[in-house]
């Protein structure tokens, strides 16, 4: 029933309670603005000189061409390693919920709270475990097969 | 509204057991034996569509206890609806479903591998589009088009050697990205302006007000960026640059897929969102709001008169077929302009045709590039004589997708420009004379592919022989096209019960 409450408070508001998201979009605009009109009045462009060369602050200079191939492996794992990274998210707003006890009042009573979420992490975390079998045998994690 | 009623999703359920088995299989068995994992599929969507038609069949029983209660019911806390509507588009996903499935069957034995991925993003996407269907809040329906959209990025790539598959996957998953951040932006202006992400929230009286006459600027924003988000999905002007390389470039099974499931569903979610914005009557809100009925009728007109010029030119079938589908796109959109109960009925119906239509095209497309390697329409020349059957069902299909009698098509078209008529307005009048000047347009270009099939000599005389599923899809398609067009009364009973639980939805 609180979250109805909130619905009508919210239902009432104007364009003026968006004057912050403006003043921070204008603030972004501004920033990007400044830097490039700083840069193109201040900078002497066509003008070489060592500095402009060389690495930018704590680069290192380059040995090789970056242009090289290299193994489509790095990226399998690093799609693997995001995805499951990004479903452990889940895990958060679940334990606050879980934590701070319903306090919308959704649930009739702590039981019954506790009978959802059980259920609800059992299901996600089978369809997660699921996904990460099927990823290990079909051997995505083996780095020395071809 | 606040029970669970966990049961009401049973055809899900069923749909996400079969998908998640699917995997489980797939990582157990050796990459020859994958033929079960394809039948373990196939008998998960034909129970998840049994189970909404048995859904159905209550639903519409007077004497049930369900009907007596407004017709509509609520699991998960209100969050999930099912009503004739959602069950009606239930079951029309879950034929396409079936039937593309029977498609890939032979698609696939000349693949050499992903079998199982294949299927198991087909049901993925299909449990998609069937909680498209449920969906009554902003949340969900974002969950749920994520679910179908991210498995056709992967549908899309599935070729992963294929250079154009390759790259119609990349430009389906960039432009396909953009679309949703526009999708999401909207829904939190949306939330910004009713402050709740219920479907319901748009449905009250002030915000119909508000809709009609202009107040709350920023829920009007919010759901022009809602209808970009659901314009990419459904392929309309100006939303529509991924339609013809993505359908060239996907296998063409997905492309079947691609130009019946995923449409239908952003059509789905656009019709729930427009009736929603309706006010409780349905004949109020975006209803009465003037420069909301021209934006959906210039979309409309700009979907039909390029989707349909753009065909003419085309040398390659899918492309065409790409054009094509942007073009109808514009029909659907045309019932969608009318924003009543009778558009949202011949929407339906255009759709049950269209699905028919499309996959018994898409059946003779992919047996005959198996022969022929080539998917250019110079090499259809002369299929009669190799395979009448197949001459014979690309000849009704295109002549459906033109809305020439007696075929399936013609009715859906019948339908919807008598909707757009019946509104009487002078806008109404010129949407229906682009729509004609579309069909008179679609015209030329369908029938110079059954003038090459029919009068003009082949390269090569060798017959083409489909295989005993591929036979059984297109008898299937060609019966569904000749039933619509011909015995269009319980059907069209069928979309009208569904389009009256949308408008009564409450």
């Amino acid at each position: 029933m609180r979250a109805i409450a909130a619905a009508t408070v919210w239902a009432d508001n104007t364009p003026g309670d968006y004057l912050p998201l403006f003043l921070l979009l204008g603030l972004a605009v501004l920033l990007g603005a400044t830097q490039l009109i700083a840069s193109h009045v201040l900078g002497k462009r066509g003008v070489p000189s060592p500095a402009k060369d060389s690495a930018y602050e704590c680069g290192i200079e380059a040995e090789t061409s970056a242009h090289t191939r290299f193994s489509v492996k790095f990226y399998l794992v690093a799609v693997l390693f995001i995805l499951f990274d990004v479903e452990v998210v889940f895990f958060f707003p679940w334990a606050v919920f879980f934590g701070s006890g319903d306090p919308a009042g959704i649930f009739e009573n702590r039981q019954a709270l506790m009978q959802f979420a059980f259920a609800e992490m059992m299901v996600f975390l089978g369809i997660l475990f699921l996904g990460w079998y099927w990823v290990v045998k079909k051997r995505a994690l083996d780095w020395e097969e071809a | 509204m606040t029970a669970w009623n966990v049961g009401l999703a049973l055809p899900e359920w069923i749909l996400a057991g079969a998908g998640l088995l699917a995997m489980w299989l797939d990582a157990r068995t050796p990459p020859d034996k994958k033929d079960g994992i394809q039948n373990v599929a196939w008998a998960g969507v034909l129970l998840a569509t049994l189970a909404a038609v048995f859904q159905g069949v209550r639903l519409w029983d007077p004497g049930d206890s369900v009907a007596a209660g407004g017709g509509k019911i609520y699991a998960f806390r209100g969050h999930y609806g099912l009503d004739a509507f959602a069950v009606f588009l239930k079951v029309l996903f879950g034929v396409s479903t079936l039937l593309v499935l029977s498609l890939a069957r032979s698609w696939l034995k000349r693949v050499d591998r992903g079998h199982g991925e294949f299927v198991m993003l087909t049901l993925f996407a299909t449990l998609g589009m069937f909680f498209v269907c449920s969906v009554e809040d902003f949340a969900g329906l974002f969950v749920a088009l994520e679910l179908v959209t991210v498995s056709f990025y992967c549908l899309t790539a599935f070729k992963r050697n294929d250079e154009r598959a390759v790259e119609a996957g990349l430009k389906y998953v960039v432009l396909g990205a953009l679309a949703s951040s526009f999708l999401v932006l909207g829904i939190a202006f949306v939330y910004g302006g009713t402050g709740s992400l219920d479907f319901a929230a748009l449905r009250s009286d002030d915000v119909a007000q508000d809709l009609a006459h202009g107040g709350a600027p920023l829920l009007h924003f919010g759901l022009l960026l809602v209808v970009i988000g659901l314009g990419f999905k459904i392929a309309a002007v100006p939303f529509h640059v991924w339609t013809p390389d993505v359908y060239e470039g996907a296998a063409s099974p997905v492309t079947a897929f691609l130009s019946v499931g995923s449409k239908m569903a952003g059509i789905t979610l656009l019709l729930k969102v427009v009736r929603a914005c309706l006010g409780p009557g349905g004949d109020a809100g975006l209803a009465q709001a003037t420069p909301w009925i021209l934006l959906i009728a210039c979309i409309s007109a700009a979907t039909l008169l390029y989707g349909n010029l753009g065909a003419l030119w085309q040398g390659n079938i899918k492309r065409l077929l790409g054009y094509s589908s942007i073009g109808h796109a514009g029909y659907v959109l045309m019932g969608v302009f009318a924003f009543d109960q009778r558009g949202v009925a011949a929407i339906l119906y255009y759709l049950t045709a269209y699905l028919f239509t499309v996959l018994g095209i898409f059946a003779v497309v992919v047996v005959v590039s198996r022969q022929t390697k080539s998917h250019s329409i110079a090499d259809y020349a002369g299929l009669a004589r190799r395979s009448p059957l197949l001459a014979f069902v690309l000849l009704c299909g295109l002549l459906s997708l033109a809305g020439v009698p007696p075929f399936g098509g013609f009715f859906g078209k019948f339908l919807v420009f008598q909707a757009v008529v019946g509104k009487g307005t002078p806008t109404a009048y010129g949407l229906a004379l682009v729509g004609a000047a579309g069909v008179v347009i679609s015209l030329y270009y369908y029938l110079v592919i059954v003038k090459r099939i029919y009068m003009e000599e082949g390269v090569s005389e060798e017959p083409i022989v489909p295989s005993r599923g591929m036979k059984a899809v297109l008898y299937t398609c060609l019966a569904g096209v000749f039933i619509l067009g011909i015995w269009p009364s319980p059907f069209l009973e069928l979309a009208q019960r569904a389009a009256s639980a949308l408008s009564s939805a409450s």
